[in-house]
């Protein structure tokens, strides 16, 4: 399992330096008992950008990184528009309880932050933040973010590798904690849009069930993450 | 509908206000004649994943209107809205309230990603916005804002806010089928079988996690928030 993810990892850290206007710096925390956060990618970018939008069904870029931790492609649209982008700082997953913190350099043009990573293991949920108008006066700012579903895979709770585009299942549990042999919850997606997840349900059968999550480790209320930044 | 009527007495109003030389500068509700100089435009995104909306209720107000207070008891009308997802007491008793500016009910309930737009207009020296609607496979379940301060937008701005869920206190959790109006049960019911006072709402446990006798299954679950909405003033 450890392998198929670490397949998805990409360890290069792109911090495109145009025009300085701002130097900012970012800590992220995971705070949930036993989510992992795939590579994540954190982007400045002009107003005008989103990589996900609440209500709103989500592209197939994010679609790629909600159900498989794929951020190759929302990275290519991020390019497209100037973005300064931070590629998986955490050189991997983040675990839970621990943090990253790095430097970004931000361009006049670029004054909204956003930033996406999958949580495994869930189907397709992500934890995100779309578009925050990033401060500009020196200072210290805290921000607490959601588990988002992106609507674009039911959530059957079964652990076979499915990541992707359209594979029903989930990648992987990072942390061993997962069973195995759920016959799966009813594969229903009753809103396709992008949306707050409503947690997993997970179960106490190890070898069974319907779920192959364990109901003791994989749940998780929001916020699922704090987010500081500093402004230098 | 009420827009076209509304601009109308206002334009009335107006100009009745130049003929006679005088300045109304009342801040009371009484939109017929007061001029209402800001006009705000409310999109209200439901964000579960199952949990359909009731037509909310949302009302444009000052500090001196509250639509409810944590840790004490809800108005039966706030009650009636929890429990059947009926806003016309709540509305109608804002209406009669001093501290509100406007206020306008949903035309239908606000179904898992989907959206409902709605228009206010007025002003005050602490403009505020409070909405309720139900979650309608919940016992008194509702999702509000309580409050939201709106009044420093600049014209052409916008601010986001997020919805969490209240349990009113009103009628106690059993997921019953004969007490949730979602699937066909009870709506408002005038006993008060909870701890009569308003908290943040625990959640759902559905049929498949803990409560056999739970009439949901485990896609009415949910957590905060539930409801997105975005203010923009318009004018």
């Amino acid at each position: 399992m450890k392998k198929q993810l670490s397949a998805l990892l990409t360890l290069t850290v792109l911090a495109s330096t145009p025009v300085m206007a701002q130097d900012i710096n970012i800590k992220l925390t995971n705070l949930t008992n036993g989510l992992y956060f795939t590579p994540l990618l954190v982007a400045a970018h002009d107003v005008n950008t989103h990589l996900f939008m609440e209500g709103s069904s989500a592209s197939v870029n994010l679609q790629k990184m909600a159900e498989g931790g794929d951020i190759r492609g929302l990275l290519s649209d991020l390019q497209v528009v100037s973005g300064d982008v931070v590629e998986n700082p955490a050189a991997g997953q983040l675990d839970p309880g621990e943090s990253v913190n790095f430097n970004m350099m931000t361009n006049d043009s670029n004054t909204h932050l956003s930033l996406t990573a999958m949580l495994l293991p869930t189907n397709d949920g992500f934890v995100g933040i779309d578009s925050l108008e990033l401060p500009t006066s020196a200072g210290t700012y805290t921000y607490y973010l959601n588990a988002y579903d992106a609507g674009t895979e039911a959530n059957n709770e079964v652990i076979n590798g499915g990541d992707g585009q359209g594979v029903l299942g989930i990648p992987a549990d990072p942390g061993g904690n997962a069973g195995t042999g759920g016959t799966g919850l009813p594969a229903t997606e009753n809103n396709m849009t992008v949306h707050i997840h409503r947690g997993n349900l997970g179960d106490d059968n190890a070898s069974g069930g319907e779920s192959d999550l364990n109901n003791t480790v994989h749940r998780w209320l929001n916020p699922v993450a704090k987010l500081v930044i500093t402004v230098n | 509908m009420r827009i076209p009527l509304k601009l109308a007495t206002v334009m009335i109003a107006a100009a009745m206000a130049f003929l006679q030389g005088c300045n109304d500068d009342s801040n009371n509700g009484d939109d017929a004649i007061s001029l209402p100089d800001k006009q705000f435009q409310l999109d209200v995104t439901n964000l579960t994943h199952n949990q359909a909306i009731s037509a909310v209720g949302v009302i444009l107000h000052d500090s001196a209107y509250q639509l409810f207070t944590l840790g004490e008891a809800a108005t039966v009308a706030l009650e009636e809205l929890a429990e059947g997802g009926d806003n016309s007491a709540l509305l109608s008793e804002a209406n009669s309230n001093g501290a509100v500016i406007d206020t306008v009910a949903g035309t239908a309930m606000i179904v898992p990603g989907s959206s409902e737009r709605f228009m206010l207009g007025g002003n005050a020296s602490a403009l505020e916005v409070s909405l309720a609607g139900m979650l309608v496979n919940t016992n008194d379940g509702f999702a509000a804002l309580n409050g939201a301060a709106i009044g420093h937008l600049e014209r052409g701005a916008s601010v986001t806010f997020h919805a969490k869920v209240f349990d009113a206190g009103s009628e106690g959790n059993s997921e019953a089928a004969a007490e949730l109006p979602g699937q066909g049960g009870e709506g408002f019911n005038a006993a008060r079988n909870d701890r009569d006072f308003v908290t943040v709402h625990p959640g759902v446990l559905s049929m498949v996690d803990g409560l056999a006798t739970s009439a949901l299954d485990q896609s009415h679950r949910f957590d905060n928030p539930a409801l997105k909405v975005v203010v923009t003033r318009l004018q």
